[in-house]
Protein backbone atom coordinates (compact mmCIF):
# COMPACT_ATOMS: atom_id res chain seq x y z
CA UNK A 1 0.00 0.00 0.00
CA UNK A 2 2.80 2.40 0.92
CA UNK A 3 4.61 1.63 -2.31
CA UNK A 4 1.43 2.31 -4.30
CA UNK A 5 0.88 5.64 -2.54
CA UNK A 6 4.51 6.62 -3.15
CA UNK A 7 4.28 5.70 -6.82
CA UNK A 8 1.00 7.58 -7.21
CA UNK A 9 2.59 10.64 -5.59
CA UNK A 10 5.59 10.43 -7.91
CA UNK A 11 3.27 10.10 -10.90
CA UNK A 12 1.13 13.06 -9.79
CA UNK A 13 4.07 15.35 -9.06
CA UNK A 14 5.82 14.58 -12.33
CA UNK A 15 2.55 15.00 -14.25
CA UNK A 16 1.97 18.40 -12.61
CA UNK A 17 5.56 19.53 -13.24
CA UNK A 18 5.29 18.45 -16.84
CA UNK A 19 1.98 20.26 -17.26
CA UNK A 20 3.33 23.47 -15.69
CA UNK A 21 6.56 23.36 -17.71
CA UNK A 22 4.69 22.66 -20.91
CA UNK A 23 2.28 25.51 -20.28
CA UNK A 24 5.09 27.97 -19.55
CA UNK A 25 7.09 26.81 -22.53
CA UNK A 26 4.06 27.03 -24.80
CA UNK A 27 3.15 30.54 -23.60
CA UNK A 28 6.74 31.72 -23.88
CA UNK A 29 6.97 30.29 -27.40
CA UNK A 30 3.79 32.06 -28.50
CA UNK A 31 4.93 35.38 -27.01
CA UNK A 32 8.38 35.03 -28.57
CA UNK A 33 6.90 34.31 -31.99
CA UNK A 34 4.59 37.30 -31.57
CA UNK A 35 7.57 39.51 -30.66
CA UNK A 36 9.53 38.08 -33.57
CA UNK A 37 6.81 39.09 -36.02
CA UNK A 38 6.40 42.49 -34.39
CA UNK A 39 10.14 43.19 -34.50
CA UNK A 40 10.34 42.09 -38.11
CA UNK A 41 7.55 44.51 -39.06
CA UNK A 42 9.07 47.41 -37.11
CA UNK A 43 12.48 46.88 -38.68
CA UNK A 44 10.93 46.62 -42.17
CA UNK A 45 9.05 49.89 -41.65
CA UNK A 46 12.14 51.76 -40.43
CA UNK A 47 14.20 50.25 -43.26
CA UNK A 48 11.73 51.57 -45.86
CA UNK A 49 11.66 55.04 -44.31
CA UNK A 50 15.43 55.35 -44.11
CA UNK A 51 15.92 53.88 -47.58
CA UNK A 52 13.76 56.70 -49.00
CA UNK A 53 15.24 59.43 -46.80
CA UNK A 54 16.16 62.65 -48.54
CA UNK A 55 16.27 66.40 -48.14
CA UNK A 56 14.96 69.21 -50.36
CA UNK A 57 17.41 69.84 -53.12
CA UNK A 58 17.96 73.39 -54.32
CA UNK A 59 20.56 73.09 -57.03
CA UNK A 60 24.11 72.43 -55.97
CA UNK A 61 24.60 71.90 -52.27
CA UNK A 62 26.85 70.24 -49.81
CA UNK A 63 25.18 67.29 -48.16
CA UNK A 64 26.23 65.60 -44.96
CA UNK A 65 24.83 62.21 -44.03
CA UNK A 66 23.88 63.52 -40.61
CA UNK A 67 21.55 66.05 -42.25
CA UNK A 68 19.18 63.26 -43.22
CA UNK A 69 18.21 62.10 -39.75
CA UNK A 70 17.82 64.31 -36.70
CA UNK A 71 18.04 62.60 -33.33
CA UNK A 72 16.68 64.48 -30.34
CA UNK A 73 17.45 63.39 -26.78
CA UNK A 74 16.79 66.87 -25.39
CA UNK A 75 14.09 65.69 -22.99
CA UNK A 76 16.94 64.18 -20.97
CA UNK A 77 14.98 61.15 -19.83
CA UNK A 78 17.13 58.57 -21.59
CA UNK A 79 15.35 56.78 -24.36
CA UNK A 80 11.97 58.00 -23.14
CA UNK A 81 11.00 61.04 -25.16
CA UNK A 82 13.71 60.48 -27.76
CA UNK A 83 12.74 61.48 -31.27
CA UNK A 84 14.18 60.48 -34.63
CA UNK A 85 13.03 62.76 -37.45
CA UNK A 86 13.58 62.54 -41.17
CA UNK A 87 12.16 63.56 -44.50
CA UNK A 88 11.45 60.83 -46.99
CA UNK A 89 10.10 60.38 -50.47
CA UNK A 90 6.69 58.82 -50.81
CA UNK A 91 6.34 55.26 -52.05
CA UNK A 92 3.99 56.29 -54.79
CA UNK A 93 5.53 59.01 -56.96
CA UNK A 94 3.52 62.08 -57.77
CA UNK A 95 4.85 62.86 -61.19
CA UNK A 96 3.01 66.08 -61.75
CA UNK A 97 1.98 68.55 -59.12
CA UNK A 98 -1.08 70.41 -60.24
CA UNK A 99 -0.63 73.22 -57.75
CA UNK A 100 2.57 74.38 -59.42
CA UNK A 101 2.39 76.96 -62.17
CA UNK A 102 4.61 74.85 -64.37
CA UNK A 103 2.79 71.57 -64.61
CA UNK A 104 5.41 69.89 -66.69
CA UNK A 105 7.85 69.29 -63.86
CA UNK A 106 8.68 65.88 -62.59
CA UNK A 107 8.59 66.06 -58.82
CA UNK A 108 8.56 63.69 -55.90
CA UNK A 109 7.32 65.32 -52.74
CA UNK A 110 8.92 64.74 -49.37
CA UNK A 111 6.95 63.85 -46.28
CA UNK A 112 8.01 64.20 -42.67
CA UNK A 113 8.38 61.04 -40.56
CA UNK A 114 9.11 61.01 -36.85
CA UNK A 115 9.79 58.06 -34.55
CA UNK A 116 9.07 58.81 -30.91
CA UNK A 117 9.62 56.74 -27.77
CA UNK A 118 6.99 57.19 -25.08
CA UNK A 119 6.53 55.75 -21.64
CA UNK A 120 3.95 52.98 -21.29
CA UNK A 121 1.68 53.23 -18.24
CA UNK A 122 2.52 50.81 -15.41
CA UNK A 123 5.55 49.50 -17.23
CA UNK A 124 9.18 50.39 -17.72
CA UNK A 125 8.95 49.43 -21.36
CA UNK A 126 8.60 52.04 -24.06
CA UNK A 127 6.13 52.63 -26.83
CA UNK A 128 7.50 53.28 -30.32
CA UNK A 129 5.28 55.63 -32.29
CA UNK A 130 5.67 56.49 -35.95
CA UNK A 131 4.24 59.87 -36.84
CA UNK A 132 3.75 60.88 -40.46
CA UNK A 133 3.12 64.48 -41.35
CA UNK A 134 1.90 64.02 -44.87
CA UNK A 135 -0.74 66.66 -44.54
CA UNK A 136 0.05 69.39 -41.99
CA UNK A 137 -3.62 69.56 -41.03
CA UNK A 138 -3.96 65.82 -40.49
CA UNK A 139 -0.81 64.30 -39.00
CA UNK A 140 -1.18 60.56 -38.61
CA UNK A 141 0.49 58.44 -35.97
CA UNK A 142 0.68 54.71 -35.41
CA UNK A 143 1.99 52.68 -32.51
CA UNK A 144 4.53 50.18 -33.82
CA UNK A 145 5.33 48.46 -30.53
CA UNK A 146 4.64 48.80 -26.83
CA UNK A 147 7.46 46.63 -25.55
CA UNK A 148 10.61 48.39 -26.63
CA UNK A 149 13.48 48.15 -24.17
CA UNK A 150 16.18 49.49 -26.48
CA UNK A 151 16.14 51.44 -29.72
CA UNK A 152 18.90 53.18 -31.59
CA UNK A 153 19.61 54.43 -35.09
CA UNK A 154 23.31 55.23 -35.43
CA UNK A 155 25.24 56.39 -38.51
CA UNK A 156 28.00 54.08 -39.72
CA UNK A 157 30.79 54.97 -42.13
CA UNK A 158 32.46 52.19 -44.09
CA UNK A 159 35.68 52.58 -46.02
CA UNK A 160 35.11 51.00 -49.39
CA UNK A 161 37.21 50.45 -52.51
CA UNK A 162 37.69 53.78 -54.25
CA UNK A 163 37.85 57.23 -52.80
CA UNK A 164 34.31 57.64 -51.49
CA UNK A 165 33.20 56.14 -48.18
CA UNK A 166 29.79 54.56 -47.82
CA UNK A 167 27.35 55.72 -45.16
CA UNK A 168 24.68 53.62 -43.52
CA UNK A 169 22.34 53.59 -40.59
CA UNK A 170 22.68 50.80 -38.09
CA UNK A 171 19.31 50.11 -36.47
CA UNK A 172 19.23 48.27 -33.13
CA UNK A 173 15.99 47.24 -31.52
CA UNK A 174 15.26 45.13 -28.47
CA UNK A 175 11.75 44.01 -27.57
CA UNK A 176 11.06 42.54 -24.14
CA UNK A 177 8.29 40.89 -22.22
CA UNK A 178 9.57 42.62 -19.13
CA UNK A 179 11.83 45.61 -18.70
CA UNK A 180 15.28 45.49 -17.22
CA UNK A 181 16.96 48.29 -19.09
CA UNK A 182 14.95 51.46 -18.53
CA UNK A 183 16.79 52.94 -15.58
CA UNK A 184 16.49 56.60 -16.35
CA UNK A 185 19.66 56.74 -18.42
CA UNK A 186 20.16 56.13 -22.06
CA UNK A 187 21.66 52.64 -22.34
CA UNK A 188 24.61 52.44 -24.67
CA UNK A 189 23.72 48.98 -25.83
CA UNK A 190 20.99 46.44 -25.17
CA UNK A 191 21.19 44.34 -22.04
CA UNK A 192 22.38 40.78 -22.48
CA UNK A 193 19.15 39.07 -21.54
CA UNK A 194 18.60 36.93 -24.60
CA UNK A 195 16.41 33.91 -24.03
CA UNK A 196 14.68 35.55 -21.05
CA UNK A 197 11.84 37.21 -22.86
CA UNK A 198 13.98 39.59 -24.93
CA UNK A 199 14.65 39.53 -28.63
CA UNK A 200 17.21 41.65 -30.45
CA UNK A 201 16.88 42.90 -33.99
CA UNK A 202 19.23 44.88 -36.16
CA UNK A 203 19.45 46.17 -39.67
CA UNK A 204 21.78 48.13 -41.91
CA UNK A 205 20.36 50.49 -44.49
CA UNK A 206 21.57 53.27 -46.76
CA UNK A 207 19.68 56.17 -48.25
CA UNK A 208 19.25 55.88 -52.01
CA UNK A 209 19.23 59.64 -52.28
CA UNK A 210 22.41 60.17 -50.29
CA UNK A 211 24.15 57.30 -52.03
CA UNK A 212 23.42 58.83 -55.44
CA UNK A 213 24.52 62.30 -54.36
CA UNK A 214 27.63 60.94 -52.66
CA UNK A 215 28.74 58.69 -55.49
CA UNK A 216 27.72 60.81 -58.47
CA UNK A 217 28.02 64.37 -57.31
CA UNK A 218 27.41 66.04 -60.66
CA UNK A 219 24.55 63.92 -61.94
CA UNK A 220 21.09 65.47 -62.19
CA UNK A 221 18.68 64.50 -59.41
CA UNK A 222 15.72 63.71 -61.54
CA UNK A 223 13.53 62.64 -58.63
CA UNK A 224 13.30 66.05 -57.06
CA UNK A 225 15.01 68.71 -59.08
CA UNK A 226 12.41 69.39 -61.69
CA UNK A 227 13.62 67.78 -64.85
CA UNK A 228 11.56 68.81 -67.85
CA UNK A 229 8.79 66.30 -68.27
CA UNK A 230 7.79 65.88 -71.90
CA UNK A 231 5.07 63.29 -72.42
CA UNK A 232 4.91 61.63 -75.82
CA UNK B 1 -6.71 -13.01 -7.82
CA UNK B 2 -8.59 -10.20 -6.13
CA UNK B 3 -7.16 -8.13 -3.29
CA UNK B 4 -9.21 -7.52 -0.15
CA UNK B 5 -7.67 -4.12 0.50
CA UNK B 6 -8.86 -1.01 -1.35
CA UNK B 7 -6.39 0.90 -3.63
CA UNK B 8 -4.20 0.11 -6.59
CA UNK B 9 -2.13 -3.02 -6.95
CA UNK B 10 1.56 -2.73 -7.67
CA UNK B 11 1.06 -4.08 -11.17
CA UNK B 12 -1.63 -1.47 -11.87
CA UNK B 13 0.59 1.35 -10.58
CA UNK B 14 3.52 0.10 -12.67
CA UNK B 15 1.29 -0.10 -15.72
CA UNK B 16 0.05 3.45 -15.04
CA UNK B 17 3.65 4.63 -14.73
CA UNK B 18 4.52 3.01 -18.02
CA UNK B 19 1.59 4.66 -19.81
CA UNK B 20 2.34 7.99 -18.17
CA UNK B 21 5.99 7.62 -19.11
CA UNK B 22 5.06 7.12 -22.75
CA UNK B 23 2.70 10.11 -22.71
CA UNK B 24 5.26 12.25 -20.85
CA UNK B 25 8.04 11.43 -23.25
CA UNK B 26 5.85 12.24 -26.24
CA UNK B 27 4.84 15.56 -24.63
CA UNK B 28 8.50 16.23 -23.84
CA UNK B 29 9.45 15.65 -27.45
CA UNK B 30 6.59 17.90 -28.55
CA UNK B 31 7.77 20.74 -26.29
CA UNK B 32 11.33 20.16 -27.39
CA UNK B 33 10.29 20.31 -31.05
CA UNK B 34 8.28 23.46 -30.37
CA UNK B 35 11.26 25.14 -28.71
CA UNK B 36 13.53 24.03 -31.52
CA UNK B 37 11.13 25.46 -34.11
CA UNK B 38 10.95 28.69 -32.15
CA UNK B 39 14.74 28.91 -32.07
CA UNK B 40 14.88 28.02 -35.76
CA UNK B 41 12.53 30.92 -36.54
CA UNK B 42 14.75 33.25 -34.50
CA UNK B 43 17.91 31.95 -36.14
CA UNK B 44 16.34 32.18 -39.60
CA UNK B 45 15.52 35.83 -38.97
CA UNK B 46 19.06 36.58 -37.78
CA UNK B 47 20.46 34.69 -40.77
CA UNK B 48 18.28 36.74 -43.13
CA UNK B 49 19.40 39.95 -41.43
CA UNK B 50 23.06 38.97 -41.79
CA UNK B 51 22.52 38.21 -45.47
CA UNK B 52 20.61 41.42 -46.16
CA UNK B 53 23.24 43.47 -44.30
CA UNK B 54 25.91 42.24 -46.71
CA UNK B 55 23.76 42.76 -49.78
CA UNK B 56 22.92 46.28 -48.57
CA UNK B 57 26.58 47.20 -48.10
CA UNK B 58 27.67 45.73 -51.45
CA UNK B 59 24.74 47.32 -53.27
CA UNK B 60 25.71 50.68 -51.84
CA UNK B 61 29.29 50.26 -53.05
CA UNK B 62 27.99 49.39 -56.50
CA UNK B 63 29.31 47.52 -59.52
CA UNK B 64 31.90 50.06 -60.61
CA UNK B 65 33.89 50.04 -57.39
CA UNK B 66 33.37 46.34 -56.64
CA UNK B 67 34.66 45.30 -60.06
CA UNK B 68 37.87 47.27 -59.43
CA UNK B 69 38.44 45.50 -56.14
CA UNK B 70 40.77 42.52 -56.26
CA UNK B 71 41.28 42.12 -52.51
CA UNK B 72 40.04 39.29 -50.37
CA UNK B 73 38.43 41.81 -48.04
CA UNK B 74 35.91 44.58 -48.60
CA UNK B 75 35.75 46.54 -45.35
CA UNK B 76 35.75 43.53 -43.00
CA UNK B 77 33.73 41.31 -45.31
CA UNK B 78 35.93 38.41 -46.31
CA UNK B 79 35.32 36.89 -49.73
CA UNK B 80 35.15 33.21 -50.73
CA UNK B 81 35.66 31.76 -47.23
CA UNK B 82 33.49 31.06 -44.23
CA UNK B 83 34.06 33.87 -41.75
CA UNK B 84 32.70 33.88 -38.17
CA UNK B 85 30.33 36.78 -37.55
CA UNK B 86 31.15 39.11 -34.67
CA UNK B 87 28.64 41.02 -32.58
CA UNK B 88 30.48 44.28 -33.12
CA UNK B 89 32.70 45.07 -36.06
CA UNK B 90 35.65 47.33 -35.20
CA UNK B 91 36.32 48.16 -38.83
CA UNK B 92 32.81 49.02 -39.94
CA UNK B 93 31.29 50.03 -36.59
CA UNK B 94 28.21 47.91 -37.28
CA UNK B 95 26.79 46.46 -34.08
CA UNK B 96 24.78 43.27 -34.18
CA UNK B 97 22.93 41.24 -31.55
CA UNK B 98 25.14 38.96 -29.43
CA UNK B 99 23.30 35.97 -30.88
CA UNK B 100 24.87 36.70 -34.28
CA UNK B 101 28.21 35.39 -33.04
CA UNK B 102 26.95 31.82 -33.41
CA UNK B 103 26.91 32.28 -37.19
CA UNK B 104 29.48 32.10 -39.95
CA UNK B 105 29.09 33.88 -43.28
CA UNK B 106 30.45 33.26 -46.76
CA UNK B 107 30.39 35.85 -49.53
CA UNK B 108 31.17 35.17 -53.17
CA UNK B 109 31.25 37.54 -56.13
CA UNK B 110 31.01 36.45 -59.74
CA UNK B 111 31.53 38.75 -62.71
CA UNK B 112 28.91 38.31 -65.41
CA UNK B 113 28.76 39.62 -68.95
CA UNK B 114 26.15 39.21 -71.67
CA UNK B 115 25.76 41.25 -74.87
CA UNK B 116 28.04 43.96 -73.52
CA UNK B 117 26.07 44.32 -70.30
CA UNK B 118 28.14 43.73 -67.18
CA UNK B 119 27.11 42.75 -63.73
CA UNK B 120 28.24 41.12 -60.52
CA UNK B 121 26.38 38.30 -58.85
CA UNK B 122 26.82 38.57 -55.08
CA UNK B 123 25.92 35.45 -53.12
CA UNK B 124 25.78 35.37 -49.33
CA UNK B 125 25.35 32.24 -47.23
CA UNK B 126 24.95 32.20 -43.47
CA UNK B 127 25.06 29.09 -41.29
CA UNK B 128 25.21 28.20 -37.62
CA UNK B 129 28.73 27.43 -36.44
CA UNK B 130 27.63 24.50 -34.28
CA UNK B 131 24.61 22.57 -35.30
CA UNK B 132 23.69 18.92 -35.21
CA UNK B 133 21.66 19.32 -38.36
CA UNK B 134 23.56 20.72 -41.28
CA UNK B 135 20.94 20.42 -43.99
CA UNK B 136 18.51 23.06 -42.75
CA UNK B 137 20.60 25.64 -40.95
CA UNK B 138 21.89 27.60 -43.93
CA UNK B 139 20.29 30.78 -45.21
CA UNK B 140 21.34 32.11 -48.59
CA UNK B 141 20.48 35.10 -50.69
CA UNK B 142 21.91 36.74 -53.78
CA UNK B 143 21.75 40.02 -55.65
CA UNK B 144 22.70 41.10 -59.13
CA UNK B 145 24.53 44.43 -59.25
CA UNK B 146 24.54 45.98 -62.72
CA UNK B 147 27.06 48.34 -64.22
CA UNK B 148 26.20 52.04 -64.09
CA UNK B 149 25.09 53.03 -67.62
Amino acid sequence: MMITVALTAIISISAFTLYRGGLQSSLSGVVNLDMLNEGRKVIAQIHTDLKHAGIPYHGAFSLSFNDLLQVDFSKNRGLEGAEFSLLRFKNDPEFVRNDLPAQDYLLRPLISVKYRLEKVNNSDLLRLVREVNQNPNHPGSRVLSERVSFFRIAPVQISTPGSVDAWFWNISLQLSQRSDTANGKEPEKPEKTRGEGSLDFYDVVYSEFFNAVNNYRHSPRNWNTGLKYTPD
Amino acid sequence: MKSDKPGFMLTEALLAMLILGLISSSIFFMISASNRNSMNAWHSLLGEQLCSETIEVFRSIGYNRLSDCHDQYIADYQLNEWQPVTAASKLTGISRPEACSVFARKITMQLLEKDGINGILVKVSVKLLKSSRSEDNEVSCSALLMEQP
